[in-house]
């Protein structure tokens, strides 16, 4: 069924799939907020980030094929995220829900540099027998007052484990399972 | 045989990969969306909103509005020279003008400079036609989205008629692939020429998509440049 032609035509297959398709390189968090800001100003004058998350898998760095990006606009009280990748806007989403969100500050600890911290505060013990750091959340407002990083490692089964750390000095501020 | 199928597996992987990372879109504010929310929700507001000021540009080239004053005054300078020092009166005039337009070129350049910087990312489409398609209307559509509808008055008409050129559209857009449809009706068509193209608007910088419409019913020939950014 599978000749040595074959080979080839998937081989030609491949090199005809979609320049989207490709793997992209893994980045830190703060590489798409310059391109999602822009975006955001298209959207609304007093749009404002309030979320980043990692779209895609974590790697041990704290870099990530894919990241998204959350807005919140007071005047339209909508909430628009999109979705970064190769220095690409691959998804932008309307959300049906909104609730007025903080802004984060600029002053935050990119996901590399906090990644560290998340994995030496317990993040290693939990992941020892399997596990992995699973997302990494940068928000204001939900977990603690100020913009704070929530390292969630998950193992499948059982709880989670998070773990908070301050957005600027990177310093954890709360650990638990859940 | 193996080998061909882990490659052809590998392969299917790859492409779904894509649909399946905008299917990840946010994992976990989607997973405790409603709790999120609320936690928004109970949050205390500040009293005063942080508003920063409009800022404003404004050039004037010659901001004592003398320029005009001292060109008059060094040509009279000229005119009734009659000594060498009357001569040195009229090159010291001068002197001042060119400085004034030296100032002027430098502020220039400054707002130029401050201009490129600001550019919010943007999106302009043209239209040019053939005298013989009296476009009438014109429809822009960005993602299946209405964003523009026009229709030309006979001044209009008769400036595209001339060979001039209608701004469709000029409007803010995010800076990402979309799909751009421009639908233009001449007088009496039915149906209309439709331009369908993809544009991916780079940030900070204003696209322009030129469209040169000869027939009523084929799609418009359409160029492309942009300004700002490192152009």
């Amino acid at each position: 069924m599978w000749g040595s032609r074959s080979i080839p035509a998937l081989v030609a297959l491949a090199f005809l799939a979609p320049a989207g398709t490709a793997l992209a390189a893994d980045v830190a968090a703060r590489s798409g907020v310059e391109l999602v800001s822009a975006a955001a100003d298209a959207w609304a004058d007093d749009a404002r980030l309030v979320w980043i998350e990692n779209d895609t898998a974590l790697d041990a760095e704290g870099r990530a094929a894919q990241w998204g990006y959350l807005y919140y606009s007071p005047e339209k009280h909508a909430m628009r995220s999109w979705s970064v990748r190769d220095a690409q806007i691959v998804a932008a989403v309307d959300h049906t829900v909104s609730a007025e969100a903080p802004a984060l500050d600029a002053g935050w600890q990119d996901s590399g540099e906090i990644v560290a911290r998340a994995w030496n505060e317990g993040g290693r013990e939990f992941c020892a027998t399997g596990g992995t750091l699973a997302h990494l959340v940068l928000v204001r407002g939900v977990f603690a007052p100020e913009p704070a990083w929530c390292a969630v490692f998950d193992r499948g089964a059982g709880p989670s484990l998070y773990v908070l750390l301050d957005a600027k000095s990177g310093a954890v501020k709360k650990r638990w399972r859940g | 045989m193996r080998t061909i199928w882990s490659l052809f597996g590998a392969l299917a992987l790859w492409a779904a990969e894509p649909a399946a990372a905008a299917e990840a879109h946010l994992p976990f504010f989607n997973a405790n969306r409603d709790w999120v929310l609320r936690r928004f929700e109970e949050l205390q507001r500040p009293s005063n909103a942080d508003l920063a000021p409009a800022r404003a540009w404004s050039f004037d080239p010659f901001a004592d509005e003398s320029a005009l004053a001292r060109l008059r005054a060094a040509q009279a300078g000229l005119d009734s020279a009659t000594t060498v020092g009357d001569l040195g009166g009229f090159r010291a005039a001068l002197d001042r003008v060119l400085l004034d337009a030296a100032a002027a070129g430098a502020r220039l350049d400054s707002l130029d400079r401050c201009f490129a910087r600001h550019l919010r990312t943007a999106l302009e489409v043209t239209l040019a036609a053939k005298p013989a398609v009296d476009v009438e209307r014109v429809e822009a559509w960005l993602d299946g989205m209405l964003v523009q509808q026009r229709t030309l008055s006979d001044t209009e008409r008769a400036a595209l008629a001339a060979g001039g050129v209608f701004e469709v559209v000029r409007r803010v857009v995010e800076p990402r692939t979309q799909t751009l449809e421009v639908r233009a009706w001449a007088r009496g068509a039915t149906e209309p020429s439709r331009t369908l193209l993809t544009v991916s608007p780079p940030p900070d910088q204003l696209s322009v998509v030129h469209l040169d419409l000869d027939s009523a019913q084929a799609p418009a020939r359409t160029e492309r440049t942009a300004l700002g950014g490192g152009n």
